[in-house]
C-alpha cells in the first residue's frame, strides 16, 4: 500500500488513541493506546499488516534517531543529574539486575509448572 | 544567520547528520556501547556548548522528530502481532514473566528512591526506568516527572542490558532455556538490550522484542497507580 495511505491508517490510530484517552477516568498514554489499538485492529484483522508494514517497519527501526532531540535537553538538565549521580546510577544498575533475575527465574519456574501439569494430563 | 538557524530543517539536518555519524561509528565499533543514539546526543551536546547557538533553534525542528514518537510507539503493536504465534505459544511464561519483571521494576526503583530520599519529582521520574523510552517519557510525564531524567536512567538499564546480557543468562542459569533468557532481557533493557538478544539467537530475540510491548503496558498499568505512592 502506498505510504501516504499508510500513513493515514497509522495517524488515524494514534488520533482515536488521543480520543479514547481523553475518555478514560485515570491517566493512560495515548501512544501505549495506539500501541494496543494497532495490536488488536491486527488481531482482529480489520487492518493487514500490508496497509502499515513499510511505514510502522521505518518507525521501529528508527526509533533511536526519534529521541536524539529529546536527548539534547538532557544538557539543560546537567546540574539536576549531576547532583543526583549516585542514586541515578546506583538505582539504574541495581533494578536493571534485579529484573532480569526475577523475570527469568519466574518465566523458567512457570514453564517447569507447565510441563509438570502437561505430563500429568499426558502420562 | 538566525533566520536560517531558526528554521526548523536546522535541528532535522544536524540530527540526521550526526545520527549517521553515529550509525558509521557503531558498524565500526561493534559494540552496544557505541549507540548510535548516544553518539548523536554527544556530539550535538558538544556542538551547542561549544559554538553558543541556542538549543531553541535545534528545537524548532527538534519538536518535529519529537511529534514522531507518538505514531513510532504505536508502531510496536506490528511487533507485537509479528510474534504472535510465539506469544500464544508461550502464553502463560511471556504474561507472567512480563507481569513479574514489570512490577518487580517499579517497586525496587520505588524502594531505592525512598532509601535515597529523593523527592517526588525524582521518584516519578526514575519509576518507569525498565521500559522503553515511548513508554517511560509519558509515563513520567503524567506524573509530574522530568523526561530527560527518565531517558537517562532508561539508556543505562538499556546499556547495561545490552552489554551484559550474554553473561547474566549463564550467572543466573539461564542459558539452558531461549524464552526466560530472552524475556529477562526485554524486560529489563527494552530495544537496546533487544538488539543484544537478536544476535542471541531467533527466539532469545523474538522474546525480547515482545517483552518490550507487554512489559511496558504492564507497567504502564501500574503507573495509574503511581499518583498513590508518590
Amino acid at each position: 500500500m502506498s505510504i501516504l495511505w499508510q500513513v493515514g491508517i497509522l495517524f488515524s490510530i494514534c488520533l482515536a488513541a488521543q480520543g479514547i484517552a481523553a475518555l478514560l477516568p485515570f491517566a493512560f498514554p495515548a501512544s501505549v493506546l495506539a500501541m494496543l489499538l494497532v495490536f488488536l485492529l491486527l488481531l482482529s484483522g480489520i487492518i493487514r499488516i500490508r496497509h502499515i508494514k513499510e511505514l510502522a517497519t521505518w518507525f521501529s527501526q528508527n526509533m533511536g534517531f526519534l529521541f536524539v532531540p529529546a536527548c539534547v535537553e538532557v544538557m539543560d538538565y546537567f546540574d539536576l543529574i549531576a547532583e543526583n549521580l549516585i542514586p541515578i546510577l546506583v538505582i539504574g544498575v541495581v533494578t536493571t539486575l534485579l529484573v532480569f533475575a526475577v523475570t527469568g527465574w519466574t518465566v523458567k519456574a512457570l514453564m517447569r509448572l507447565q510441563q509438570r501439569r502437561g505430563e500429568k494430563l499426558h502420562g | 544567520m538566525a533566520e536560517v538557524l531558526s528554521n526548523p530543517v536546522f535541528g532535522i539536518a544536524m540530527s540526521v547528520a550526526t545520527y549517521a555519524a553515529g550509525v558509521w561509528v557503531n558498524k565500526k565499533l561493534k559494540t552496544p556501547l557505541a549507540n548510535p543514539m548516544l553518539i548523536a546526543t554527544a556530539l550535538l551536546i558538544a556542538f551547542f556548548l561549544l559554538t553558543g547557538i541556542p538549543l531553541e533553534y535545534f528545537n524548532e525542528g527538534g519538536d518535529i522528530i519529537n511529534f514522531l514518537i507518538f505514531p513510532a510507539t504505536a508502531s510496536i503493536g506490528l511487533s507485537i502481532y509479528a510474534n504472535y504465534e510465539v506469544l500464544k505459544k508461550n502464553l502463560v511464561p511471556v504474561l507472567g514473566g512480563c507481569l513479574a519483571g514489570a512490577a518487580t521494576a517499579v517497586f525496587s526503583v520505588l524502594g531505592l528512591c525512598r532509601l535515597f530520599g529523593l523527592d517526588e519529582t525524582m521518584t516519578a521520574s526514575l519509576l518507569p526506568k525498565s521500559v522503553t523510552t515511548a513508554i517511560a517519557v509519558p509515563i513520567c510525564e503524567q506524573n509530574g516527572g522530568i523526561s530527560q531524567i527518565t531517558i537517562v536512567a532508561v539508556m543505562i538499564a538499556g546499556t547495561l542490558g545490552a552489554v551484559l546480557a550474554p553473561s547474566l543468562s549463564r550467572w543466573l542459569h539461564l542459558s539452558d532455556n531461549e524464552v526466560a533468557t530472552g524475556l529477562a532481557i526485554g524486560c529489563s533493557s527494552h530495544a537496546a538490550g533487544t538488539s543484544t538478544a537478536v544476535k542471541m539467537g531467533e527466539t532469545i530475540g523474538a522474546m525480547s522484542g515482545l517483552a518490550i510491548g507487554i512489559c511496558g503496558f504492564f507497567t504502564v498499568l501500574f503507573a495509574i497507580l503511581f499518583p498513590y505512592f508518590l
